[in-house]
C-alpha cells in the first residue's frame, strides 16, 4: 500500500526531506506507520508518542483522503487506506 | 501610587499645538486595565458618531498597560483610532518602543487635532515638544526613523512613524517601529493629522509591588514554553519556522485562499523551510519574546532582486502570496521589503491586487483600466511594479490604494461579489469554509477580520487540559473544525479571554498550549506586578466589558447583525480542490449562540440593558436606549 507522506517544521529537520512516497506494507493504522516511519528515522516514534506522554502530546498529523475535506487524526488506531495523504507537524 | 502603570497620559492637540499631561484615572485601570482596553474607553468618550475618520476630532491612540516594560508585557503597544468605515480600528506592534514610553513616565499618548504641516511628536522624560517634520515628509519609515535619531542627537531613541502609505492615505496604512508595525489603518488617519512620528526616550523604570512574586510567576509562565515538555504542538515548530510553519499545513487542508479564495490549496506554493534555508540570515525577535524565529533578518541572495533585505515578525505575510497565486520568495520579499519601508499593510495589498486579478480574468476590467498590465494569477512580473504604483497613488495604483471594498464601488459592475473584505476590511489569511471557529470569530470582530483578537485559534490537544480545569465550553466539541457545536461559547471566551490579555498587555502569539485557555497563570503576574486582588472572575469580566465597550462604540456607529458577515464567497461557494463545502446557514448558526451567551439581542446585535448594567457599563445604556427602539 502507497502513501503520500509529508513533513513540515522540525518534523522535516528529522527526516531531511518534505515529501515521499512510501510502501507501508500490510500497515494498518497511523500507529504502525509512525512505527515504520521510525525504523527509517529514528527518534520518529518519540516524538509523535514521547514515552509516558500521550499521543500527539505536543506534534499534529492531517489525513487527506480522495474526495473527503481533510482531517486531524487524534485518534492512533484511525485506519489509512491506499492513496491517503498524511502531514506529519 | 499604582503599581504597574505611571499614571499618567499625554495628550497632544496638532491644532492648537498643546501638550497636557493628564492623570489616568483609577477608575479605568480597575474597570478595563490599560492598553485596548483604555484606549477603548477614550475612542468611545471622544470620538463619537458626529466624527468621522479623516475630522481633526478623531483621536488616534498609543496605549501601554501595566505590564509594559516588564518582560511578560513583550513590548506590545494598542494604537486605537475611528476606522473610514465608522467602526473601531484597533493594532498595535511589539518591539521596544512601548517600553520606552512606559519609561517616560506615561502609559497612553491622545493625539487630537490635525497640523497644517508635517510635524514629529518629541518626548524625553518631561521633555516635550512637536517639531517641524517638513523634511522627513516624503521619506521612508527607515529613513525617517535614522534621521530622526541623528537630528535629536540620541542614537537608542526609539520611533514610531508612518512611511509614505500613510503619507498618501493609503488605505489601511500601518504605524512602524522599525520592523513592527501594526495599527491596519491607523497609519492612514496619522498621515491625515500630519504626524510622522514619535520618538520616545525615557530613564524610568516599572515599579512592581512584589518582584519575588512577579519573578515566580513569569517563570510559572515561561515553563509553559519550555521546547521540550510543553503540551502545545506549536511551540517546537514555531520557535524556529515562525507563523510559515503551517504554509503547507494550510495548503494541504485546503485553507488557502489560492487565487482570491476560488482555491483551497496551490500547487508548488511557497515552504517555509525554503525560506529558512535560502533566505533568513539571523533571528531579530522583539523585546522579551521567547521565540527567536518571530522576527527574523532576510536577504534574497541572488536573481532580479538580489540585495533586497530587511526585517520581518511573524511571516503571516507568506500566506496572503497564494490570493495573487504568487510562488516566488524573491518577488514577495521584495513586496515584503517594500511594505516595511513605505508603511503598508501587506494582506490589504495580496487582497486587493488578488480582487483586481479576478475582475481582470472576468472582464471586469481590462489592459486599459491596468494601463497594460496583464493581471492573470501566478503573473509575478506585475507585482512589484504595482505595489509601487500603489504607494504613489499613481494611475491604476490610486484605485488600489483605497483597497478592494472601496475600489469595487468605484469599478462596480458586480465587482462588489468578489471582494474578500468583513466590514471595509481586507482578510487576514484566515479559512472560513475550513474552520467553522475562525468564521464566527472574523464576523464577529469589532476591527474587520482581526485574528489577533481571539487568538490563538488553534487549541492545545484536548487530552491534555487537566479534568478539573472549569472551562465553558467542551474543547472536545469546541476545537472540532466543522461543526457548531460550541463554537458560541468558545468564541466568546477567546474574546473576552484575549481583550484582557490585551490589556496587560502581553503577546497573544506566546499565549500558546495551556496558557491559552488557563488565565490563572497571568492573573497571578498581574496581581503580583499591580498589587490588586483581583479575581478570577473579576479578571474575566474586565474582558467582556471590553468587547461589550467595543459592541457598543460600533452599534453606535449603526453597525447591526447584517455586518457580522463573512465574504459571500465563503457563504455560497465551496472549496472544490479540497472538498469543503460553503459556510451557508451554519454562521447564522453559531450567530445566535453566541449572541445568546452574550446577550445581545439576536435581531440587532445590539447589548442588553442589563448585561451592560452587570458590566458597569451604565452610561454606554444611556447611548443605546434610543437605538434598541
Amino acid at each position: 500500500m502507497y502513501l503520500t507522506l509529508k513533513y513540515a517544521g522540525h518534523i522535516a529537520m528529522l527526516t531531511g526531506k518534505m515529501k515521499e512516497c512510501v510502501d507501508v506494507g500490510d500497515a494498518e493504522s497511523i500507529l504502525d506507520i509512525i512505527a515504520r516511519l521510525d525504523e527509517r528515522y529514528t527518534g520518529f516514534m518519540n516524538v509523535f508518542k514521547p514515552e509516558g506522554k500521550m499521543f500527539n502530546y505536543n506534534t499534529a498529523i492531517s489525513l487527506r483522503r480522495v474526495g473527503e475535506p481533510t482531517t486531524s487524526v487524534i485518534d492512533e488506531n484511525q485506519s489509512v487506506r491506499e492513496g491517503d495523504v498524511l502531514f506529519f507537524w | 501610587m499604582a503599581y504597574g502603570w505611571t499614571g499618567r497620559l499625554l495628550r497632544v492637540d496638532l491644532t492648537e499645538k498643546t501638550i497636557v499631561k493628564e492623570n489616568l484615572p483609577k477608575e479605568w485601570m480597575r474597570k478595563y486595565i490599560g492598553c485596548r482596553g483604555i484606549n477603548d474607553i477614550i475612542l468611545y468618550s471622544e470620538a463619537g458618531p458626529d466624527v468621522h475618520a479623516f475630522d481633526p476630532e478623531n483621536r488616534l491612540i498609543f496605549g501601554t498597560g501595566p505590564l509594559e516594560g516588564t518582560p511578560v508585557g513583550m513590548g506590545r503597544v494598542s494604537i486605537q483610532t475611528k476606522h473610514p468605515e465608522g467602526h473601531i480600528c484597533e493594532g498595535g506592534f511589539g518591539g521596544d518602543w512601548g517600553p520606552e514610553l512606559k519609561f517616560a513616565g506615561y502609559d497612553h499618548i491622545v493625539i487630537q487635532g490635525k497640523s497644517v504641516k508635517p510635524v514629529y511628536l518629541y518626548i524625553n522624560d518631561d521633555e516635550i515638544e512637536l517639531r517641524d517634520a517638513t523634511h522627513l515628509w516624503g521619506k521612508d519609515v527607515l529613513e525617517t526613523t535614522k534621521a530622526i535619531k541623528e537630528e535629536v542627537g540620541i542614537p537608542d531613541i526609539k520611533v514610531a512613524c508612518i512611511g509614505q502609505a500613510g503619507e498618501n492615505l493609503v488605505a489601511r496604512a500601518k504605524v512602524f517601529n522599525k520592523h513592527h508595525s501594526g495599527g491596519r489603518g491607523c497609519g492612514t488617519v496619522m498621515g491625515d493629522k500630519k504626524l510622522k512620528a514619535i520618538a520616545v526616550m525615557g530613564s524610568g523604570s516599572v515599579k512592581i509591588s512584589d518582584p519575588h512574586e512577579y519573578l515566580r510567576a513569569f517563570r510559572a509562565i515561561k515553563d509553559v514554553l519550555d521546547l521540550k515538555d510543553t503540551s502545545d504542538y506549536f511551540v517546537p515548530g514555531w520557535s524556529f519556522m515562525s507563523a510559515n510553519l503551517m504554509l503547507e499545513g494550510f495548503n494541504e487542508l485546503g485553507w488557502l485562499h489560492a487565487h482570491n479564495a476560488q482555491k483551497g490549496s496551490l500547487e508548488n506554493a511557497l515552504k517555509g523551510e525554503e525560506y529558512i534555508e535560502k533566505y533568513v540570515v539571523k533571528p531579530k525577535g522583539g523585546f522579551c519574546c521567547p521565540f527567536p524565529a518571530c522576527g527574523r533578518r532576510f536577504e534574497v541572495k541572488e536573481g532580479k532582486y538580489a540585495g533586497t533585505s530587511g526585517d520581518e515578525r511573524e511571516g503571516g505575510f507568506a500566506y496572503a502570496a497564494s490570493v495573487v497565486g504568487l510562488r516566488s520568495w524573491d518577488v514577495l520579499l521584495k513586496i515584503r521589503d517594500l511594505c516595511d519601508r513605505h508603511g503598508l499593510d501587506e494582506f490589504m495589498i495580496f487582497y486587493t491586487i488578488g480582487w483586481a486579478m479576478e475582475c481582470y480574468e472576468r472582464g471586469i476590467l481590462t489592459g486599459t483600466d491596468t494601463e497594460g498590465l496583464d493581471l492573470v494569477f501566478g503573473n509575478e512580473d506585475v507585482l512589484v511594479p504595482l505595489v509601487e504604483k500603489i504607494i504613489k497613488r499613481e494611475g491604476f495604483g490610486d484605485l488600489l490604494a483605497k483597497g478592494a471594498f472601496e475600489a469595487a464601488k468605484t469599478v462596480g459592475k458586480g465587482s462588489e461579489r468578489y471582494v474578500l473584505a468583513i466590514k471595509g476590511q481586507e482578510l487576514e489569511v484566515m479559512p472560513q469554509r475550513g474552520v467553522y471557529q475562525f468564521a464566527l470569530s472574523l464576523a464577529v470582530s469589532e476591527n474587520g477580520p482581526d485574528h489577533t483578537r481571539w487568538y490563538p485559534p488553534y487549541p492545545p490537544n484536548p487530552n491534555t487540559i487537566p479534568s478539573n480545569m472549569e472551562l465553558p465550553f467542551d474543547p472536545f466539541m469546541a476545537f472540532q473544525t466543522r461543526n457548531v457545536e460550541n463554537k458560541g461559547s468558545l468564541v466568546k471566551w477567546l474574546y473576552d479571554s484575549r481583550a484582557v490579555l490585551e490589556s496587560l498587555p502581553t503577546c497573544v502569539f506566546v499565549v500558546r498550549g495551556i496558557l491559552g485557555i488557563d488565565m490563572d497563570p497571568w492573573l497571578r503576574i498581574f496581581n503580583a506586578a499591580t498589587g490588586l486582588n483581583f479575581t478570577s472572575e473579576e479578571f474575566i469580566k474586565v474582558g467582556e466589558r471590553i468587547v461589550n465597550l467595543e459592541r457598543a462604540y460600533n452599534v453606535r456607529e449603526g453597525f447591526r447583525r447584517k455586518d457580522d458577515v463573512c465574504p459571500r464567497r465563503m457563504m455560497e461557494e465551496p472549496i472544490a480542490d479540497r472538498h469543503i463545502p460553503p459556510l451557508g446557514e451554519n454562521l447564522d448558526l453559531m450567530l445566535d449562540d453566541y449572541y445568546t451567551l452574550r446577550d445581545w439581542d439576536l435581531e440587532t446585535a445590539i447589548p442588553a440593558e442589563a448585561k451592560l448594567k452587570e458590566l458597569d457599563l451604565d452610561f454606554v445604556n444611556n447611548d443605546l436606549v434610543a437605538l434598541r427602539e
